[in-house]
């Protein structure tokens, strides 16, 4: 009895075994979907006539003025990271918002400046968010500098 | 079937409800106020004398700097620490012994700071810092957690600053 308990034991776990090869495991997704270039585009804001540095130093104090901590800033990159922590409002989950954003000079007289943002384990994909975000970068350097964008887009 | 249905359609009203708010990414009424309160100024310093300054500070208040870029003047830093106290197991007990549920207390808090120092002769540091606290149940206190406003703590920052610029001169 005993013996036919460990067969059917050891049955079951060669059954579980070979199943659980079966399992799909999730496949790394590297799609570019058509939308992107769309999201891309609001993403993105030219800036004419003013300095690479002006410009990421506008991007940096804007960040910390809506109240982002900069995780990590290399201005010879023009790469900035930063977090904030999101607490959920009319019920949302919280989560931790984090955004990237590069300003490069794509002309000796532009500098262009994107910005991609995720809350918890979703890509920030509205607008609205974005827009806000470029008015107060153009709104510091205007006010600083009378910088204003040359396009919205890349 | 009706009842179910209707129960079907409230509930999917009130998770669409959960998921719709959305993200805010523009500049409230407080910033001037919140930014007078983060920012002094250490002008006619020298501007990496200040970002050392501002490591040295950071690291006298038990923080550990993760970042710096003298090229952009960031310098970001984090710190961790237990706020167990040592009455709440006691405290936690008793609420045991009166609801008959286990009660979490907060056990360790998390400080993130940036700290921007400008170009300007005005030679201006911009600091911000958020806070994340957890229960002894390993859970986020979001109630707790987020952006750090006490004016003293960025005062007490500052000053600190300043006590480093001045050891500094002093060597």
């Amino acid at each position: 009895m005993t013996m036919k308990l460990t067969l059917m034991d050891s049955g079951r776990v060669l059954v579980a075994v070979l199943l659980g090869g079966c399992v799909a495991q999730p496949s790394v997704s590297l799609e570019m979907e058509d939308s992107a270039v769309q999201v891309r585009s609001y993403q993105s804001r030219t800036y004419e006539g003013v300095a690479v540095t002006t410009v990421m130093h506008a991007v940096v104090s804007t960040l910390q003025d809506l109240g982002f901590v900069i995780r990590m800033g290399d201005a010879r990159l023009g790469l900035v990271s930063a977090s904030r922590f999101e607490k959920g409002r009319l019920g949302a989950a919280h989560g931790e918002l984090l955004v990237t954003a590069t300003v490069r000079e794509i002309s000796p007289e532009h500098v262009e400046v994107r910005v991609n943002a995720r809350l918890g384990m979703q890509p920030v994909e509205d607008p609205e968010p974005y827009r806000d975000f470029f008015a107060v970068v153009s709104q510091a350097l205007f006010l600083e500098h009378g910088a204003v964008p040359a396009k919205a887009g890349g | 079937m009706t009842i179910s249905r209707m129960h079907v359609i409230g509930v999917a009203l009130l998770l669409g409800g959960c998921s719709g708010a959305p993200l805010d990414l523009s500049l409230d009424e407080q910033v001037a106020e919140r930014r007078a309160v983060q920012t002094r100024s250490f002008a006619g310093r020298d501007r990496i004398e200040v970002i050392i300054a501002a490591s040295g500070a950071l690291r006298d208040l038990g923080f550990i700097v993760e970042e710096i870029d003298d090229e952009l003047g960031l310098v970001s830093a984090v710190t961790e620490r237990n706020i167990s106290e040592p009455g709440n197991q006691l405290l936690q007990f008793g609420l045991l012994l009166l609801t008959g549920q286990l009660m979490a207390m907060p056990e360790r808090e998390e400080l993130w700071v940036s700290m921007l120092i400008s170009e300007s002769p005005q030679r201006d540091v911009y600091i911000t810092c958020e806070r994340k606290i957890w229960n002894d149940d390993g859970l986020l206190v979001v109630e707790s957690s987020g952006r750090v406003e006490q004016a003293e703590f960025y005062q007490r920052l500052f000053d600190s600053m300043s006590t480093a610029l001045f050891v500094e001169d002093e060597l």
